[in-house]
């Protein structure tokens, strides 16, 4: 018999697709005299820490001068805002594109393949914009498959210069699209899905056909959530670094590298890093906005199976064709072609390089996770047990992680670690006359810190929506029975939330593993992960061989995806079959 | 107060925000003994329930288990609820869903030795008939039977005091009479005391040996069933316990003169107005009777048949002369609809209190 049933391990719905809720707690043994609880201090000094990068680089951004930003502010920084800018508007009107009609088609209408596209449209999300990146650009250049075979169907080897070049800003977005989509399709999919029957049917009983019902309802409806969709497929979008250094195009983020790391000067990459992070900040406020409006779309609290349209004929060929299309050019395609070049190179998967490589992203990838978790069960359990102000503040600004683009966490983890490594190394040598290197730079501790930063979110809102569905009566039960809050959590709330948590943990491992500028900058010497090993070699054009860690990234990375379709097929109001 | 009471509650005041919830409140539970605490919902009982098991923060006052002070925030005692041993109760029950039935019961018995832990669970589980559950899994009962593994959970560990919060209110109607009369009979048999919140008057009159009435953070009255049902000390207390028919009176030479009679008042000014009232079932019809005698001429107005008895709803002249509608609970047969007949109410049954 198995005790969990009717507990889904909901947590599942990505992190960030969850509304952030109003904080609840129990309301015991709220100290009013004395100190607070140590759970509210552990919940403060973390959320410190997790605050940390980011104020270093705003105290680096305004706490020195640069020569090099009043240079940057005459050549480059127009460029960079401007292609930030630019990768903005056009990735959003793709994720529209492509990830409302999908969303709408998937369900309220019937089509041949429908329940297969319901979850196959998440597919491309397994994989990072840069790695189906250089597998386009082995697709798609000069010695690569199509110019190949349309050389020899045209008879004109110097004939095709018109095809458009991949590795461009439009290319760029292209491949921003085709992975960031599926935020869009989500959400907007569970706003179709949440909307009440009786809304839509009242409108076809005052005269709109089902395309006028859909304009003028059902959009408008879910409309707070597309913003907030397209509000998180930018955060990833202004995040990419591996794409656009790849395809050679300078924004924002490839200018906090080659400023810090090219000119070594950190002042100005922190300067360039607020930038970013005002643009980050916006959209933040867009996303939080866009859902608490989406709170107001509720039209009805009851649900009734949904009517679906029947298509038949050239409509239904059209929605499979719309539906099929971002999943083949998303997923499928890239896929093979990277198959097929990890097929062509056997030695590559006997080498004991990318086993130890596999090894050390596995490593890294399981510890993050573990940690990540066990913050974001403090953090929610203190939450639960002592709603404080304090605590409020705390998770409120913990939680913004997830907006941080990795290359500006890189710098602010980094820079605060390296003075103090230096004063460490300072003191010893002065001291002791010991010579201790670094202790904290280029170590695991760095780079596992700034996946804290950047990840917490993510299990933090499976956790705090799990813990949200255990009925305080628990905690009161167990505390009557003479449990003290430690144990309460240990011996209740986390066998409960066990498949949450697992969840959350997998969510986590599968986003380490595939992040790539803060790992890049952080990671030990020579130490090698699937994300950096693929960008060091497809950078010096060895895609053949980087197909292996990128395979393995994209294998991988269908795990949540699996966890998520199997999520929205079971939390889900109204989502009927066919009537 | 006595030393061995079970619980003691002194002047608790409680403010959520800047909301008053419990306004001065004070009560006993002596051992063996069943008390009600009840009252409209957002009277404060609740909080009153979460004060004693500590899980709300003593502002002021003092709480006792068993002559041993362990709320008083004035002496900075604060005894957290896992060192309290109370037991509790809830509306939905909160079985630990990992842990089966067995798992549940032992939960609060970690400090006793293996052997007589699994003993007392199935004492326990014996007790309130669960015997053979003890394996189960708490989603496979059903609600009643979920109920009484809540309840053997919080008697496993022998509490001081049961707190129970809405206990039945999670369960069907017809459920809810056996689960009741069962709960009852556990407690007095293991002489365990026992504090039950609730909101229905009907099961604070089952249940307790004393009643505690609250409105507004404040007790109303408080004493045995019987005390709160035929000598309320005001309207609102009455009212509560079912449904009473209000006509009015005023002092008229030492006497409340109202239309169901001339009754006598001792200390009332003349002139005041009262508040004169009966339960629907305390009264009686009959022929109509002339001007001077005893009885109020009513219409009856329609009736309703209820299985155990009818309901008649009258059309009666209040003191002041306007038209009220009162209701007669009879066991025999009602006169028709429009026929003229008079009321009567025996002078003891007769509610009288002063307008608030």
């Amino acid at each position: 018999m198995n005790p969990l049933r009717g507990c889904p391990p909901d947590g599942i719905r990505l992190s960030l697709l969850s509304q952030p809720q109003a904080a609840t707690s129990v309301r015991f043994d709220a100290r009013r005299w004395g100190w607070p609880s140590r759970w509210t201090i552990l919940a403060c000094a973390l959320a410190l820490l997790i605050a940390a990068p980011v104020v270093s680089v705003l105290i680096n951004a305004f706490g020195a001068r640069s020569d090099v930003w009043q240079h940057l502010v005459e050549t480059v920084l127009g460029d960079y805002v401007a292609n930030s800018l630019l990768i903005m508007t056009g990735v959003t009107i793709g994720v529209l594109i492509v990830g409302v009609p999908a969303a709408w088609m998937t369900t309220l209408c019937r089509f041949p393949g429908q329940r297969l596209f319901d979850w196959a449209l998440l597919l491309p999300m397994a994989f990072p914009a840069y790695v189906i990146a250089y597998a386009y650009t082995g697709l798609l250049d000069y010695a690569g498959p199509v110019q190949t075979s349309l050389r020899e169907l045209v008879g004109d080897p110097q004939g095709l210069r018109w095809l458009p070049e991949i590795r461009s800003l439009p290319g760029a977005i292209l491949m921003l699209v085709l992975v960031l989509y599926p935020y869009v399709y989500l959400l907007a999919r569970a706003a179709f899905l949440e909307q009440s029957v009786c809304v839509l049917e009242v409108s076809r009983t005052l005269g709109c056909s089902p395309w006028t019902s859909f304009r003028r309802v059902a959009l408008p409806l879910a409309r707070p959530a597309i913003a907030a969709g397209v509000a998180l497929a930018l955060m990833e979008a202004l995040n990419d670094y591996g794409t656009v250094s790849y395809f050679g195009i300078n924004t924002l983020v490839t200018g906090i590298f080659r400023v810090w790391r090219g000119m070594g000067d950190p002042v100005a990459a922190s300067q360039i890093a607020i930038i970013l992070l005002l643009f980050v900040f916006a959209l933040l406020a867009i996303e939080r906005w866009s859902r608490g409006r989406a709170s107001y779309a509720h039209s009805s609290a009851r649900y009734r199976p949904l009517p679906r349209y029947h298509l038949r004929g050239w409509a239904a060929f059209g929605a499979m064709t719309g539906c099929a299309l971002p999943v083949v050019l998303g997923f499928a395609l890239p896929a093979a072609m990277l198959l097929h070049w990890a097929l062509s190179s056997p030695e590559f998967w006997q080498n004991a390089r990318f086993l130890g490589v596999l090894r050390n992203s596995f490593v890294l990838a399981g510890l993050a996770a573990l940690l990540v978790v066990a913050v974001a069960v403090i953090l929610a359990y203190a939450l639960r047990l002592h709603a404080t102000p304090a605590t409020r503040l705390a998770v409120r600004v913990a939680s913004v992680g997830y907006a941080v683009p990795g290359a500006v966490l890189a710098i602010g983890v980094l820079l605060p670690l390296a003075s103090l490594d230096h004063v460490l190394a300072n003191w010893a040598r002065t001291q002791f006359g010991w010579s201790i290197g670094l202790v904290f730079t280029g170590t695991l501790a760095a780079v596992t810190y700034a996946y804290l930063a950047r990840f917490l979110t993510i299990s933090f809102s499976a956790v705090e929506a799990s813990l949200g569905k255990i009925t305080f009566s628990m905690d009161l039960a167990a505390r009557s029975l003479g449990r003290s809050p430690g144990q309460t959590l240990g011996l209740v709330h986390l066998p409960i939330m066990r498949g949450t948590l697992l969840t959350a943990a997998i969510l986590v491992f599968v986003d380490v593993l595939k992040e790539l500028p803060a790992t890049l900058v952080l990671r030990p010497f020579n130490f090698d992960t699937l994300a950096t090993r693929t960008y060091d070699l497809a950078s010096d054009e060895r895609l053949v061989e980087a197909a292996g860690p990128a395979l393995a990234i994209g294998l991988v990375g269908i795990l949540p995806v699996y966890l998520l379709s199997r999520a929205i097929r079971a939390a889900r109001p109204g989502a009927g079959e066919d009537h | 107060m006595q030393p061995h009471d079970a619980l003691v509650l002194q002047d608790l005041y409680h403010d959520y925000d800047r909301l008053r919830a419990v306004d001065g409140v004070s009560l006993s539970v002596k051992a063996g003994e069943v008390v009600c605490l009840v009252g409209p919902s957002g009277c404060g009982k609740s909080t009153v329930l979460r004060l004693a098991a500590g899980l709300e923060t003593l502002q002021s006052g003092r709480v006792a288990m068993r002559g041993e002070t362990v709320g008083d925030p004035g002496k900075r005692i604060a005894v957290p609820p896992e060192r309290r041993h109370v037991g509790l109760v809830f509306q939905d029950f909160a079985l630990f869903p990992h842990l089966t039935v067995g798992g549940n019961v032992s939960f609060g018995l970690s400090q006793m030795p293996a052997a007589a832990r699994d003993k007392r669970v199935r004492e326990v589980l014996r007790q309130v008939e669960m015997e053979s559950y003890v394996d189960a899994y708490p989603h496979a009962l059903s609600g009643g039977q979920q109920q009484r593994v809540a309840l053997a959970r919080a008697l496993a560990p022998e509490p001081s005091v049961l707190l129970l919060d809405e206990p039945f209110s999670g369960l069907d109607e017809r459920l809810r009479e056996q689960v009741r009369d069962d709960t009852l009979r556990l407690l007095r048999r293991n002489g365990t005391a026992a504090l039950l919140v609730t909101h229905d008057p009907e099961e604070a009159l089952f249940m307790a040996d004393r009643i505690y009435l609250m409105r507004g953070g404040r007790i109303v009255q408080s004493g045995p069933p019987q005390d709160l049902y035929y000598r309320p000390v005001d309207l609102f207390v009455a009212s509560f316990f079912s449904r009473v028919n209000e006509v009015g009176g005023i002092v008229r030479d030492g006497h409340v003169v109202s239309p169901i009679g001339r009754l006598s008042t001792p200390d009332r000014q003349e002139g005041t107005r009262v508040v004169v009232a009966f339960r629907p079932e305390a009264a009686s019809l009959s022929q109509p009777v002339g001007a001077d005698a005893d009885g109020l001429n009513v219409e009856v107005q329609d009736t309703h048949f209820l299985g155990t008895g009818w309901i008649v709803h009258v059309l009666a002249r209040d003191v002041e002369d306007r038209v009220v509608k009162l209701s007669v609970r009879l066991h025999g047969r009602p006169p028709k609809a429009g026929e003229k007949v008079a009321l009567k109410v025996p002078p003891d049954a007769i509610l009288m209190f002063s307008e608030t």
